[in-house]
């Protein structure tokens, strides 16, 4: 028995020292695998368009306070060309007293990003090259256009870059007004900050799936509350998951609003919503006043506004889960505060492709090839740099 | 022999799980928060996508607003039957306002025009420039006046606290460890310390401190404009005096105590003491 005993002991340590053993080993394993194999993975780097690869887009991004979040630079599923400030954009210029090109600041979201940046991504990067190429600003400068446009972004995420990084641009353009619109839900409320955040977090977002029925548990607890907030054991695992019962406490103390429900997405209705974005939007103009610089805002158009679907769009419509309801409301709303007030740098474009038959989009905003062209972006851009000759004097390039 | 053997190696047993259970404990008290109650370091901030950080309702001895500011919350419609007046600023400024009673002092006071005065705070330890700059575009443009009691100075962190804090915090640790957010904050002060930047203690070293005197002063004068446009009234404090005084609103000495501010208000925007009888 005593024999027993001392054999047992004994197997439990070796067995325990033998799986740590293996399990260190197969990590080392796996880590020179992945290191031999590391060409074929950064093959494999994300590509905006696809979710087949090992990165998902929200790997590539990276934490940002006053913005939200912007790009990853240098790490395995960062995206080429990133620079220093977080963003797919030439360097900005350190200056802008004596430049000897005009340099411009492109901001918005995914729309805006599809226009600047190029065929690493398989996107048209068609606003940049049609800008840089065949365009002169004043005094017969060289125009270059860098950009903020990050995917999902939405106001006043334009606005804090635009205070941030907007006063060294001769001029500004930003294209957007779709997440602004589109997004903002009526009557609801955000329940916590985090969610705001996490909902372009993917991986987060589901490791929080997972534990949240371990949390509905420990909320049921609030008479033991007190007690268990003395517990180290009780405290280290709140800080583990502390921000899901943040929002957790809040609801159990009928404590549910938060600091978001001033923003757009938890407005009452369409017209306050949209009075709040153009108020945003004023602050550009007045900060751009200050900066002595050329400022226009184009509103993107969007398939469910003023667009007669083809065929294929009307098949994207149906498999669509988003609210179609919604966005007609708000363009129209947008549309009717337009057309009443008089915004002199914003370039009203969501009725640009009233009179095209043919399919243009591929998804209720962005815009799709066809026979190797992207007919949407081409108009659009065109709109954009005619717009930009009249109220900029840009020129062509003979 | 056998049984001095088991012995010996029993006690081993029990002392190796000994020292991994002090470890343990160690460790997990390390987890937690033992700051007094005194200091700033207890308080409980959550973060946010335009500021960095605001407070978490969490601070129990505070009233922390539905935006996450100490004090009342802010109107989305201004009262035309008072003079609102907006505080914008940082540790300086909460620490003024917390400790100086300003919404009873208010009681006692009126505007130029004979309104009652009201106070709305969106002072937060630990904020600079850009935060209170962002914060007046989005909050602040509707109020009638604007009070701003400049930051601490961004690059005032000093190097050594820069490293203690995770340099690289990745957003699955960030939304999972407040605490460490608490580190953060430090971090996410600085304006041009960009987590993307493969330089980085070279770009803090030898840029950070150049773009941040050049940036103090953007930030107040794009605030004197921005409040000459909408028309509101502007004082700002300054610890040091590093802007040209050719502004009617500045004022060169720091608030120290918030009593001083009414002599200010009286001589800047000729509020009146209201006879309580």
């Amino acid at each position: 028995m005593k024999h027993n005993l001392k054999l047992n002991l004994k197997h439990i340590i070796l067995l325990v020292v033998s799986l740590v053993f293996i399990f260190t080993l197969l990590i080392i394993l796996g880590e020179i695998v992945l290191r031999t194999r590391i060409d074929k993975l950064i093959e494999a780097k994300p590509s905006f368009n696809s979710g087949e690869y090992l990165c998902e887009w929200n790997d590539s991004l990276h934490p940002d306070p006053f913005v939200g979040f912007l790009y990853g630079r240098n790490s395995f599923c960062s995206f080429k060309n990133i620079n220093s400030n977080g963003f797919l954009s030439a360097e900005f210029p350190k200056e802008r007293m004596g430049s000897d090109t005009y340099n411009i600041l492109l901001l918005g979201a995914s729309v805006a990003f599809n226009l600047y940046a190029g065929q690493d991504l398989q996107l048209s990067g068609y606003l940049k090259n049609e800008l840089e190429q065949n365009y002169l600003g004043p005094n017969n400068k060289e125009v270059r256009l860098h950009s903020t446009a990050i995917p999902a972004w939405k106001q006043p995420q334009q606005l804090n870059s635009f205070i941030q990084h907007g006063h060294l641009f001769d001029a500004v353009l930003s294209i957007e007004g779709f997440n602004e619109l589109g997004n903002f839900k009526q009557n609801e409320k955000f329940n916590s900050p985090q969610d705001m955040l996490w909902h372009i977090f993917i991986p987060a977002k589901f490791l929080v799936g997972q534990t949240g029925s371990f949390l509905k548990m420990i909320e049921k607890a609030k008479v033991i509350f007190p007690l268990l907030k003395k517990s180290f054991i009780y405290n280290s695992f709140y800080t583990l998951v502390r921000n899901n019962i943040f929002s957790r406490i809040e609801n159990i103390k009928g404590r549910g609003d938060h600091p978001y429900q001033y923003y757009l997405t938890a407005k009452i209705s369409p017209r306050e919503a949209i009075k709040e974005y153009i108020e945003i939007l004023d602050t550009i103009k007045e900060l751009s006043i200050f900066n002595k610089q050329n400022l226009r805002i184009f509103i993107q158009p969007s398939m469910y506004y003023a667009k007669e679907l083809s065929e294929v769009e009307k098949k994207i419509s149906l498999k669509s889960k988003i609210n179609i309801e919604r966005i007609y409301n708000s363009y129209s709303t947008l549309n009717e505060i337009l057309a009443t007030h008089k915004y002199g740098y914003i370039s009203n474009l969501t009725e640009i492709f009233k009179n095209e038959m043919e399919s243009i989009y591929f998804d209720p905003v962005h815009m799709g090839y066809s026979n190797g062209k992207n007919l949407g972006h081409e108009i659009m851009v065109k709109r954009i740099l005619e717009d930009l000759v009249q109220n900029w004097g840009l020129k062509i390039k003979n | 022999m056998s049984k001095l053997k088991k012995t010996k190696f029993q006690y081993i047993s029990l002392g190796c799980v000994g020292v991994i259970l002090i470890l343990v404990i160690i460790f997990l008290g390390s987890q937690v928060n033992t700051t007094s109650k005194n200091d700033l370091g207890h308080l409980n901030f959550i973060p946010h996508p335009s500021y960095g950080f605001i407070f978490s309702k969490l601070n129990e001895d505070l009233e922390i607003n539905d935006e996450g500011f100490l004090g009342a919350n802010i109107p989305k419609v201004m009262s035309p039957k008072y003079f609102n007046i907006l505080v914008l600023g940082g540790t300086r400024a909460f620490t003024i306002i917390r400790e100086g009673n300003l919404r009873k002092l208010a009681k006692k006071w009126s505007s130029k025009n004979g309104k009652k005065v009201r106070f709305y705070n969106t002072a937060v330890p630990g904020w600079g420039e850009i935060q209170t700059f962002i914060n007046y575009t989005l909050l602040g443009q509707d109020f009638d006046g604007v009070i701003y009691i400049n930051p601490k100075r961004q690059n005032s962190y000093g190097s050594d606290d820069i490293v203690s804090s995770n340099m690289s915090p990745s957003f699955e640790k960030l939304i999972y460890n407040p605490t460490s957010y608490n580190n953060w904050r430090k971090y996410f002060s600085l304006n041009y310390l960009k987590k993307s930047n493969n330089n980085l203690f070279d770009q803090i070293l030898k840029e950070q401190i150049i773009d941040n005197l050049k940036n103090e002063n953007r930030y107040w004068e794009m605030l004197v404009f921005l409040t000459r446009r909408n028309k509101q009234q502007l004082l700002g404090y300054f610890e040091k005096e590093t802007l040209e005084p050719n502004h009617l609103m500045y004022k060169k000495k720091m608030l120290t105590k918030v009593q001083d501010l009414f002599v200010h208000l009286k001589e800047n925007w000729g509020f009146k003491e209201v006879d309580e009888t």
